[in-house]
């Protein structure tokens, strides 16, 4: 029996009609949501965690944390789990995590006009037009990204992405389970052995990537009969450690026979560079300095040594940024035009006292630093500041935030 | 002439140091001494000698009525009584005259004499002649029976006459007195009271001129008071913008010297990252060299920020070692420059103290600035500070081996203005400063040198952590 994966707007009827179709077929079925929970059990992430990974909304420090490449590898790994019993249908964004190369998969794409929908909202939902008009475009734009993201295709119900789209307009859910039972019969399949040997790979192959994730690395990973390949997609400065350091952590997974690393050619020039996660850094970092030289320099020098730093400019964009995201240390220069450092503590004090801040002057009176105490920071430096005086003091403010839960 | 000089006062040769650069407003006080000893002068005495000649005139009107009218009358007198006679007919003027002087009150000065009609004297005249003679200008006078006139008697000799015709007869009694004579009546007695006038313009005089030089030394001590405390606050003021510069160039420079050190820090990373380049290398080594140049340029920003934070006046506890410590480093590049050897020297060291740390800075960073110009050619400085418990009191003593003062200039050095350097940065204020700032701590300066061997500034003052020091500035 293949699997079944059905990928549909909102308000498109399609739960309904996977749900007789999961009846009809003897199926199980597993939901975004079913997925998430498993993801979120296995990983130890928050499943709304897990949930962001379908939306637009992707953290700066994501950069940094690769927290949506880890959910969606947990959430694959939940999904190669999930097929290895037969009878699977699987709903949602999710579908599109099902591994191209497996032969047995029946990818349905189901879609609706926008009037059909919005009227379908009204009436089963019972939401006015205009709250429905807003959740759909919201909605549509990040099945946009999402099938982007995976394809590189805009429109997530572009035809090539399915071997069957069927138009829910003026079809009742029993119609399109018709038309879904009438194409499983019309296509062939490939031997349940090989379907086998596939899902094994695919299951070894998630397990790879999550592992790999919980290390920190962020490379593609692909497995053909138990021989792994690592692919590194960026520009690395200390190729030999790495390659060692991947191979270390993969030949320990069960059901690897061998692993071998390659560089991919295309990107391995990019300006970009190779940076692993390393959990008991800080790596969301935001710096706020209007002195573009010094603090672009910082944040690089930060960067190589494990800390993810990103930049604002001035007070105004900072507080948006930590409005928006969630930086874990922020380091302040106290003179900038707009609003002042100082300022910038007392509001980021206030709004979210979690955020250590430390701040950072070429000025430097007793006097300043004791009023930044007061109002909270947990450190203060004349510029110059030595970079390593400033790394110990971002471990200490990134354990103090560890330990505090 | 030495004593002379003693006498003139401090301003007769005041020139206000300003002003004879700016020569605007050019305040002579020795014009304005000339003009108030004179006009107070003229006030006083032209009224003195306006009374005194208003004085003599009446006096000399009313006594030559006075002596008139007794003459007259005298004479009068005298022809009545003679004109009484019984025997008058038989009286020759000889005898007539004789019996008026029984009667007349004789006064050597009066010329008593007798006339006929016919203008000739009959007895001898002083100022007229003798018997027989005639006498034109009494007899034209001699108009009624008795009366009184002046008249110029031979020998330009102002004379006052009075005559009384005698009994009908064509004799008249006259009696002349010189206008000299009665001159002296009421001059002699007040030639006496000139030494009285005399004496009084003299006392009026000294008393003028001495309130005059009292007051104008006054108004050109206060004068200078004002100048000081404007040039001091205007030191002040120079000094606190100094200070702001001084912190605004360093914040400015913390900057790029910021921007520098990341930028080098970064080469360094890259080089230790890249297996390539050689980490003990030239490349290396070069980008050490960088920051370490950074972190000189950083402690020297920080240091002129240090110092610049205390142009104000605020009130900590300082340890005055420190302080020193901080200045000599300050003086450091001049010192090896000059070849001047610097011996600190802490026996007891004081306890830390609440006073305004800008006055200690200020204090040492004069006297040890005039010790290095005192040592063109080197030399050495000896700084020792010494504790005294029991006491509570910080004894501080700086010794170059410099030029040295003279003697009699010590006394003057702590005078604003008194400089040995003359141009635009000796303005001769720093040790009147710093004798100001030792005051204000309640403590004591005094200084011992020797020409050409070197000058010893004591300093001494009390450490109480209790008290809390005024600040004026």
């Amino acid at each position: 029996m293949p699997v079944i994966s059905i990928f549909n707007g909102l308000y498109c009827n399609g739960m309904r009609t996977t749900r007789k179709l999961a009846t009809i077929l003897e199926c199980q079925l597993y939901t975004d949501h079913d997925l998430a929970l498993s993801a979120a059990r296995m990983s130890g992430l928050d499943e709304e965690k897990i949930l962001r990974a379908f939306t637009g909304k992707t953290s700066v420090f994501n950069q940094f944390t690769f927290e949506k490449e880890r959910a969606i590898a947990y959430l694959r790994h939940a999904m190669a789990k999930i097929m290895q019993t037969d009878n699977v249908i699987v709903h949602g964004f999710c579908s599109h995590l099902l591994p191209q190369n497996l032969s047995n998969v029946l990818k349905i794409c189901l879609t609706a006009s926008q009037e059909q929908r919005l009227n379908n909202a009204e009436t089963y939902l019972k939401l006015t037009r205009n709250e429905a008009a807003a959740v759909l475009t919201r909605d549509e734009a990040d099945r946009s990204l999402w099938t982007n993201l995976l394809y590189s295709e805009k429109n997530s119900c572009c035809s090539r992405l399915y071997d069957l789209v069927i138009d829910m307009e003026g079809k009742r859910a029993e119609d399109a389970v018709a038309m879904i039972k009438e194409k499983l019969a019309s296509t062939s399949r490939n031997s349940t052995e090989h379907f086998h040997l596939d899902t094994q790979d695919f299951l070894t192959q998630t397990l790879v990537q999550t592992c790999l994730m919980d290390a920190g690395h962020n490379v593609g990973v692909h497995v053909r009969q138990g021989l792994v390949t690592l692919t590194i997609n960026r520009k690395v400065l200390m190729l030999e450690r790495l390659e060692k350091e991947l191979k270390e952590i993969t030949l320990q997974i069960s059901g690897v026979r061998d692993v071998e690393t390659r560089l991919n050619a295309e990107t391995a020039d990019n300006t970009l560079v190779y940076r692993k996660h390393n959990d008991s850094m800080p790596s969301r970092l935001l710096l706020v300095d209007d002195e573009k030289e010094f603090v672009q320099t910082l944040s690089e020098r930060l960067q190589m040594r494990e800390m993810g730093a990103v930049i604002a400019y001035d007070g105004e964009s900072a507080l948006n940024l930590v409005r928006s995201d969630e930086p874990e240390v922020m380091i302040i220069d106290l003179k900038m035009p707009g609003m002042d450092g100082m300022d910038l503590l007392k509001e980021v004090k206030q709004f979210r006292p979690e955020i250590e801040v430390i701040v950072l002057t070429g000025h430097g009176s007793e006097e300043e630093r004791q009023s930044a105490m007061k109002l909270g920071a947990f450190d203060y430096m004349n510029k110059p500041v030595d970079i390593n005086m400033l790394s110990s003091s971002l471990q200490k403010a990134h354990q103090k935030i560890r330990a505090a839960g | 002439m030495k004593q002379l000089s003693k006498l003139i006062p401090s301003f007769w040769n005041h020139t206000d140091v300003a002003s004879v650069s700016q020569g605007v407003y050019d305040f002579s006080f020795r014009k304005k001494w000339k003009l108030l000893v004179i006009f107070t002068s003229f006030m006083a005495l032209l009224p003195l000698f306006v009374m005194t000649l208003v004085d003599l005139g009446l006096t000399k009107k009313t006594i030559n009525e006075q002596i008139g009218t007794a003459q007259l009358n005298g004479v009068k007198a005298s022809v009545f009584m003679l004109n009484l006679d019984e025997n008058f007919q038989t009286l020759l003027p000889d005898q007539m005259l004789e019996k008026t002087q029984q009667v007349f009150m004789h006064d050597s000065s009066t010329d008593l004499f007798i006339i006929d009609n016919s203008k000739q004297l009959a007895t001898p005249s002083r100022h007229f002649g003798s018997t027989g003679q005639t006498a034109e200008t009494i007899a034209d006078q001699i108009t009624k029976n008795s009366g009184i006139f002046n008249i110029t008697a031979p020998g330009e000799i102002p004379v006052m006459i009075s005559y009384a015709r005698i009994k009908n007869g064509p004799y008249y009694l006259v009696a002349a007195r010189s206008m000299k004579s009665i001159k002296d009546v009421w001059l002699k007695p007040r030639l006496q009271l000139t030494w009285y006038l005399v004496a009084s313009i003299l006392i009026i005089l000294i008393s003028i001129m001495g309130l005059s030089t009292y007051l104008v030394s006054r108004i050109h001590l206060a004068d200078r008071k004002r100048a000081q405390a404007i040039h001091h606050a205007e030191y002040a003021n120079r000094l606190s913008s100094i200070g702001r510069l001084a912190s605004g160039v360093a914040h400015e420079i913390n900057n790029p010297l910021a921007i520098i050190n990341e930028k080098i820090g970064l080469i360094t990373d890259l080089i230790a990252m890249n297996d390539t380049i050689d980490s003990e290398g030239k490349l290396a080594s070069l980008a050490d060299d960088v920051q370490e140049s950074v972190q000189r340029c950083s402690s020297i920003t920080r240091r002129l920020q240090d110092f610049a934070r205390h142009m104000e006046p605020s009130i900590e506890m300082v340890d005055v070692t420190d302080v020193i410590s901080q200045v000599l480093k300050f003086l450091d590049q001049e010192a090896q420059e000059k070849a001047i050897i610097i011996n600190y020297q802490i026996k007891d060291a004081p306890p830390e103290f609440e006073c305004d740390k800008g006055s200690i800075q200020q204090i040492f960073l004069n006297l040890l600035h005039n010790a290095f110009t005192a040592m063109p050619d080197g030399g050495t400085l000896d700084i020792r500070v010494h504790y005294r418990k029991h006491k509570k009191m910080l004894e501080i003593i700086i010794k170059d081996s410099g030029i040295g003062i003279e003697q009699e200039d010590i006394a003057k050095i702590f005078e604003p203005f008194y400089t040995s350097q003359s141009g635009h940065w000796g303005t001769g204020l720093g040790l009147s400063i710093t004798y100001n700032l030792i005051k204000e701590l309640d403590g004591q300066i005094s200084i011992k040198s020797k020409i050409n061997e070197g000058t010893t500034v004591f300093l001494e003052f009390p450490v109480n952590n209790s008290k809390k020091v005024s600040v004026k500035s």
